[in-house]
């Protein structure tokens, strides 16, 4: 079995970085990795992963905030069980307000640290392969291919015009 | 060509945090003055109590919830322009949204000091909160009031997570181009490591997707819950049911307002003319002139229903608001005119994109709205069903100068912002230039 090798390029424009990532799915390469400045939609089609399980954390989440607010409201007024301005103890209309906050707080956290957990994200100091231009206006992709195709991957990012390569 | 556009966008904005002039740290030290009066004064009615304000029976509510009422809504419109027009892919939101953001959570910070600032027994607040204790006691969960610190402290907490997390990618790239190494350190533990893999901007887009969802039905919900503090009583001019959409128009309207009113001065001193289109400032009037118009609906429809119910109470009390009082009734003339007929100057393209002129309008409807909250809250409670009940109410010095700390606290944080952070989001403008530059592409 060969060894993986890593290459990277760096891209001036995107133009670059999608023909690169067209070439290497023509390929079969399925291991790669972009970095770019922006939140770029039109890549996805070219991106080996896709999707992602935010919006079910952040359901999931606001079902908790839901529940647990009427829960919270319905036990504490259950302690004291009197009847104020003529409503029951528990009186689910005017919990509603309650729940409505409580499903969008809990829904919004969720939502906020499942993209930061997913998205591998805290604070530390950016890896030492990192180029700080691809927070700019650079794009950069690094690619895990056998090492035999290394060649052939340097002369196709290299082609797509890449300007700047190096592997391990 | 789209490199050099990203280029000339990062120059632009991180030009902005430059060191600043000593201008700039005058205005700041201004805004501490004003705040050290505030504090000063509210250590005056701290030590003596509630009476050293003009509060008494029967207005027991004034300026203080006046100005909480009017802060709130004026952190309304950052997260109208931020997530609901994020919804509505606007793109004249992108050079602006960070600013409005910003703006949105100085403004609920600034808010919520004032309901603990009239409780009087400011050291007592966390009753109105939810906790378990060894009393047994919580708070009221059908008491509009108990309502409002939750949808307040929700918002300032949604509003924080979709701030922060629309500013990462941004933190990143001041990271990767900061030399000094304190400021160096503080944007590397904020920015968590960004590095703009595809991986991060996946899940990211995800969550900032799904914050913008959430927080759009949370806009509209904080001041229905605000105005339901006064619409579940029985007072003459709050027991209505167009509340909730009339004060969610007002505070947007005023939000709108308060955006102009603190960009375009901001434009001018940052330099910051290429990214901050006039265009920008046009769309903001052309929504003002629609919430100008439900605020003035919403005028109309109260003066309509208060003739229409036959109520002699309701008819009794129009009159008063509008012709009863020497101290009241021009307010409520001038309310109408600042609030609706000022923004319906912006029907005129040559009024609405003049900047100057644009200025000024919005610092009138900022006074017409906070003037708008003082006309609901003070004159409904002065004149009520028994005219042996009936009393007038001025604000005393102690009031103006914590009102005026409001002012130092909202302006001192916000510029304090945009000389730290990038008070224009560079990720999404560059995002909006590269997909203009593909549209033109695919055009030839």
């Amino acid at each position: 079995m060969s060894d993986k090798v890593r290459v990277r390029a760096k891209f001036e424009n995107l133009q670059g970085l999608e023909d690169s990532l067209r070439k290497l799915k023509g390929m079969g390469i399925r291991h790669y990795e972009t970095y770019a400045p922006v939140s770029i939609k039109h890549l996805e089609e070219l991106m080996p992963d896709r999707g992602s399980t935010v919006r079910l954390w952040a359901t999931i989440g606001a079902i908790l905030g839901l529940v647990s607010f009427w829960v919270m409201s319905s036990k504490a007024s259950l302690i004291f069980p009197l009847v104020v301005g003529g409503k029951p103890p528990v009186s689910n209309v005017p919990f509603v307000v309650v729940m409505y906050e409580g499903t969008i707080l809990l829904g919004s956290i969720a939502a906020f640290i499942s993209g930061i957990v997913l998205a591998r994200l805290w604070p530390r100091k950016p890896p030492s392969m990192y180029d700080p231009k691809w927070s700019g206006s650079e794009f950069g992709i690094e690619v895990e291919c056998k090492d035999e195709e290394k060649g052939h991957v340097l002369e196709l990012l290299k082609a797509s015009g890449a300007v700047d390569l190096y592997g391990d | 060509m789209t490199n050099q556009a990203l280029r000339d966008i990062d120059d632009q904005v991180l030009g902005t945090l430059g060191r600043p002039s000593i201008r700039y740290m005058l205005v700041l030290g201004l805004f501490a003055l004003l705040m050290l009066i505030g504090v000063i004064a509210y250590g005056f009615q701290y030590a003596l109590g509630m009476g050293v304000t003009g509060l008494s029976v029967p207005v027991a509510w004034g300026v203080y919830i006046t100005n909480f009422v009017w802060w709130i809504g004026i952190a309304h419109s950052g997260t109208l322009i931020s997530a609901i027009l994020y919804l509505f892919r606007t793109k004249w939101r992108n050079g602006i949204n960070r600013a409005a953001e910003a703006m949105t959570i100085f403004a609920i910070m600034t808010a919520g000091l004032f309901p603990l600032i009239h409780l009087g027994r400011v050291w007592v607040f966390y009753w109105l909160l939810p906790y378990p204790n060894w009393r047994h006691l919580w708070p009221n969960f059908k008491s509009p009031l108990v309502w409002d610190v939750v949808a307040v402290s929700t918002y300032f907490i949604v509003s924080l997570l979709f701030f922060y997390l629309g500013m990462i990618p941004d933190l990143a790239t001041v990271r990767d181009n900061t030399r000094d190494g304190r400021r160096r350190r503080l944007y590397t533990l904020l920015a968590l490591g960004w590095t703009g893999r595809y991986e991060q901007w996946r899940h990211y887009a995800r969550s900032y997707l799904a914050l913008a969802a959430l927080a759009t039905p949370l806009v509209i919900s904080v001041h229905s819950v605000v105005s339901w503090d006064f619409a579940m009583s029985l007072i003459r001019g709050w027991h209505t049911t167009i509340f909730a959409p009339y004060f969610v128009a007002g505070a947007i309207h005023s939000g709108l307002a308060m955006v102009i009113t603190l960009l375009i001065p901001l434009r001018k001193i940052l330099r910051l003319e290429r990214i901050l289109m006039p265009y920008y400032f046009e769309q903001m009037a052309l929504l003002m002139i629609l919430t100008g118009l439900i605020v003035g609906y919403s005028y109309g429809v109260e003066t309509f229903m208060s003739w229409y119910s036959a109520d002699i109470f309701e008819r009794q009390f129009w009159m008063y608001r509008a012709f009863g009082s020497w101290a009241y009734s021009p307010l409520f003339w001038i309310m109408i005119f600042l609030n609706v007929a000022v923004p319906m100057t912006f029907f005129v393209k040559k009024l609405r994109t003049n900047l100057k002129y644009l200025l000024i309008a919005a610092i009138l409807v900022n006074i017409g709205m906070w003037i708008e909250r003082f006309v609901i809250i003070v004159v409904s409670l002065s004149h009520d069903y028994l005219p042996t009940s009936w009393g007038d109410y001025a604000p005393r010095f102690v009031e103006v100068w914590v009102t005026g700390f409001s002012f130092g606290l909202f302006f001192f944080l916000f510029l304090s912002f945009v000389k730290l952070f990038p008070c224009i989001p560079m990720s999404e403008l560059k995002e909006q230039a590269i997909e203009e530059q593909r549209a033109i592409q695919e055009r030839v």
